[in-house]
C-alpha cells in the first residue's frame, strides 16, 4: 500500500466568473521511503495538490476523487483524526522561514510545541530533550536553543523550520520550495541536512519546487505538472535525461548545463505565456506554446500513458522518443 | 578614436571601495572593497557571489546612485564629479534593470506612460510616442501599440519585464545593469528574457552588466565573469576561461553547487555566507578554503596575507595565494 495515494484529484473554486478548475485529475502515489518531486511554474497548481494530503484546502474549495493516506480517505475523517494527520503523520516544510516562525517565542519552545500538543513525548523534559537533539541534527547549535528567530541567519530559521517538521518522526514531509529563499551555498547545506533526516528516518518526502536542478539533487521520481494536471511523471533519470513532453523538455533546457557550448548565447526560450490558472479550454493546455503541436492536440486532451517508470500525457510525443 | 588591443571601455570603476556603518557606533560593513572593472560595448560582464557580498552595491556604485569612498567611476573616460548635470548624462547612458518587474512598475501608469516617464525626465522628445513604440518593439512587445493601453496587473511576469526593459532602452542607453533580471521569472519565461539581452547586446551594441548569483544564467549569457566574494573580485576572465579553469577555490565551489546532481553531490563550504562586518585577516576566503581544511597547502600566507588580484594569463586574473 502507498503512504500516499491520489487518485483522480479535482478541484476548483467558484469564482464570480464561472468555476476555476485549479487541479484537474491527479493520480499520483507516494511510496514510503520514497521522495517524490513535484515540478511546475507559478498557478500550475503543485502547492494546491499538496495541500489536499493534509486536508489543507479552503473551506471553499470542491474537491472529488481520492486523497488516501495510508488507505484512509482524508475527507472522509472525523476531526480528530485530521489532527493527528497534520504534524504526526505529514508535516510540511514553507518557503519562508521567517513566516512560518513565531517572531516571540524561542525556537526550543517552537519545536517542542508539536510534541506537546500531539503527546508524542509525554512529558515537557523528554520533548525538550528531542528538541535539543533535533536542533543538533539539523546543524544548529545547541547554544541557539533559548534564541528568538530573529537572531538567527535565514539559513539556520530554515534549519530550525525543518526540525519543526521532523519533531513528530512523521512518515511524510511536505516540503513546499524549502530553499527557494535562500543563497546558493546555503541552499545546498539546507537541502543535505533535508536530506538526510528524511534518509535516516526512512521518511517519504513531496518535494515542491519549480527549479528542476533541485529535484535532480533529492528525488527519486518526478512528476511535471502543467495547468493542473501531471504531464510527465517517471524516475528522476528518465523525467530529467529523456524528457518526452515538450514542456518537460523547455523546462529542462531552461537550466543551461553549465561547461556545455550548445549552451552558450542561446538561452532556451519557449514562446508564449503561461495560461491563467483556472481557465483551460478544449484540448492540451500546452498546445499554445508548443512547438510540436498538432490538430489532434486542440481537440481532445491526451491522457497520462506509459510505464511505471515512465509515464507522458502527449498525442506527439507519447509513447516514443 | 586611437586604436589599441584594449577594449573600448564605456563604463569603468577604478579601484573603489564604500564602507556602511549601522546606526551610532555600530559595526561598518566593507561592502566593496577595492574593485576595479570596465564595461566594453557589446559585451556582457556577468557578476556572480553570494548575497552581501557587495555585487549589488557594486552595481549602484556604477549607476551613480552612491558615491563611493574611495576610487572612480569614469564614463567614457570622464571620471563621474557627482554634479547634478554629470549625474544627468550618466542616468541617461546607464540603465537599470531589477530583479522583480511589479515593484519596478507604478501599478497606476500604464505601459505606455511607463516607458515614456524617462523620455519625459530627460526633457521629452518630439517623436515621444516613435521612441515609445521601437522601445517596446526592440523588448519585443509586439505589436507594441496593443500594450499601450494596459497596466502591470494585466500582463505576465515575463511582459511586465520586458516593460521594465523597454523603460530603460527608451533612453537610447550605452550600458545595461541588470540585477538578478531571471531570478523572479518562472522557469519557462526566464530563457526568452534571456535571449533578449543577448540580442540587445549583439543589435544595439550595448553593454551589459549582468548581476547574478546564478552561474547558469551567466553560462547563457556572458562573455566575461567576475566573482565577487566579501566586497572583492578573487577571479575574473572570459566566461569559458573561468568555467573551465576555475584557479579560485570559491570559484570551484561555486561552480561545484551549480552542477550538483544526485549521482555527483557537491562538496559543501562550511559555515554562514560571510559577514562584511568581520572580514577575516589575511585571504578573506581562508576560514572557508576547502584547500587549506583539508592540510593540501601550508596556509601560512593565507592567514597572514591578503592576496591581490593578479593575472595569470592574458584576460585571466585570481586573488588566491596558491592558484591551481
Amino acid at each position: 500500500m502507498s503512504l500516499v495515494s491520489l487518485r483522480n484529484v479535482e478541484l476548483a473554486f467558484d469564482s464570480s466568473s464561472g468555476p476555476l478548475h485549479i487541479l484537474r485529475g491527479v493520480t499520483l502515489d507516494v511510496q514510503e521511503g520514497e521522495v517524490v518531486g513535484i515540478a511546475g511554474e507559478s498557478g500550475c497548481g503543485k502547492t494546491t495538490l499538496a495541500s489536499t494530503i493534509l486536508r489543507l484546502q479552503p473551506p471553499t474549495a470542491r474537491l472529488s476523487g481520492g486523497v488516501m493516506v495510508n488507505g484512509v480517505d482524508v475527507n472522509q475523517m472525523a476531526w480528530g483524526d485530521v489532527r493527528a494527520l497534520r504534524w504526526a503523520v505529514g508535516s510540511v516544510v514553507f518557503q519562508g522561514a521567517l513566516h512560518s516562525l513565531n517572531p516571540v517565542q524561542t525556537i526550543g519552545q517552537q519545536i517542542m510545541e508539536p510534541m506537546l500538543i500531539h503527546g508524542t513525548q509525554p512529558s515537557p523534559s523528554l520533548a525538550r530533550h528531542t528538541a535539543q537533539e533535533l536542533l543538533v541534527e539539523v546543524g544548529v547549535p545547541i547554544t541557539r536553543f533559548g534564541a528568538y528567530p530573529h537572531q538567527l541567519s535565514g539559513g539556520q530559521r530554515q534549519r530550525v523550520v525543518i526540525a519543526m517538521a521532523m519533531a513528530c518522526r512523521p512518515q511524510l514531509v511536505i516540503a513546499d520550495e524549502p530553499t527557494t529563499a535562500l543563497d546558493v551555498m546555503v541552499q545546498a547545506q539546507v537541502l543535505e541536512v533535508l536530506l538526510n533526516l528524511v534518509r535516516s528516518h526512512n521518511m517519504s518526502m513531496l518535494f515542491i519546487s519549480h527549479d528542476l536542478s533541485v529535484l535532480a539533487q533529492v528525488a527519486d521520481r518526478i512528476a511535471v505538472m502543467y495547468a493542473g494536471r501531471i504531464i510527465e511523471e517517471g524516475t528522476t533519470s528518465q523525467v530529467l535525461e529523456h524528457p518526452l513532453h515538450p514542456y518537460t523538455r523547455a523546462l529542462v533546457d531552461a537550466f543551461p548545463v553549465i561547461g556545455d557550448p550548445r549552451h552558450r548565447f542561446a538561452p532556451a526560450s519557449l514562446s508564449g505565456e503561461p495560461p491563467v490558472p483556472g481557465r483551460y479550454g478544449v484540448g492540451c493546455a500546452f498546445a499554445p506554446r508548443c512547438p510540436a503541436s498538432e490538430d489532434q492536440c486542440t481537440q481532445a486532451e491526451p491522457t497520462l500513458l506509459g510505464t511505471m517508470d515512465h509515464r507522458v500525457a502527449c498525442f506527439v510525443t507519447g509513447g516514443r522518443e | 578614436m586611437t586604436s589599441s588591443i584594449e577594449p573600448p571601455r564605456i563604463l569603468e570603476a577604478r579601484d573603489v571601495s564604500l564602507s556602511f556603518t549601522h546606526g551610532h557606533g555600530g559595526a561598518t560593513a566593507r561592502a566593496v572593497d577595492g574593485v576595479s572593472l570596465s564595461l566594453a560595448p557589446g559585451r556582457t560582464l556577468a557578476l556572480v557571489g553570494e548575497s552581501g557580498c557587495g555585487k549589488s552595491t557594486l552595481a549602484r556604485i556604477l549607476l551613480g546612485l552612491i558615491t563611493p569612498d574611495n576610487g572612480q567611476v569614469r564614463l567614457r573616460d570622464t571620471p563621474i564629479d557627482y554634479s547634478t548635470a554629470s549625474l544627468k548624462e550618466m542616468r541617461r547612458q546607464v540603465q537599470l534593470v531589477l530583479q522583480d518587474p511589479l515593484g519596478s512598475l507604478n501599478p497606476r501608469h500604464t505601459v505606455y506612460a511607463a516607458v515614456a516617464e524617462g523620455l519625459r525626465i530627460h526633457g521629452g522628445a518630439d517623436d515621444e510616442s516613435r521612441r515609445v513604440h521601437d522601445a517596446l518593439a526592440s523588448a519585443g512587445l509586439r505589436p507594441p501599440e496593443t500594450f499601450y493601453r494596459r497596466y502591470p496587473r494585466q500582463l505576465s511576469g515575463g511582459q511586465r519585464q520586458r516593460v521594465v526593459i523597454a523603460g530603460a532602452l527608451v533612453l537610447q542607453p550605452q550600458v545595461l545593469i541588470a540585477d538578478e533580471p531571471v531570478s523572479s521569472l518562472d522557469a519557462s519565461v526566464r530563457g526568452e528574457i534571456l535571449s533578449l539581452l543577448v540580442s540587445l547586446r549583439q543589435e544595439r551594441q550595448l553593454a551589459l552588466l549582468l548581476v547574478t548569483h546564478d552561474l547558469g544564467a551567466a553560462w547563457s549569457i556572458a562573455d566575461d565573469i567576475a566573482v565577487m566574494y566579501l566586497g572583492r573580485i578573487v577571479e575574473t576572465g572570459p566566461t569559458e576561461v573561468v568555467v573551465r579553469e576555475p584557479k579560485h577555490p570559491y570559484t570551484r565551489a561555486l561552480l561545484a553547487v551549480a552542477r550538483a546532481s544526485r549521482r555527483i553531490p557537491a562538496e559543501l563550504l562550511p559555515g554562514e555566507p560571510p559577514d562584511p562586518t568581520r572580514i577575516p585577516s589575511g585571504c578573506r576566503f581562508h576560514p572557508r578554503c576547502p584547500l587549506l581544511s583539508s592540510g593540501e597547502i601550508d596556509g601560512t600566507p593565507c592567514k597572514e596575507e591578503d592576496p591581490r588580484l593578479r593575472a595569470i594569463s592574458v584576460q585571466h586574473s585570481v586573488a588566491c595565494h596558491y592558484p591551481e
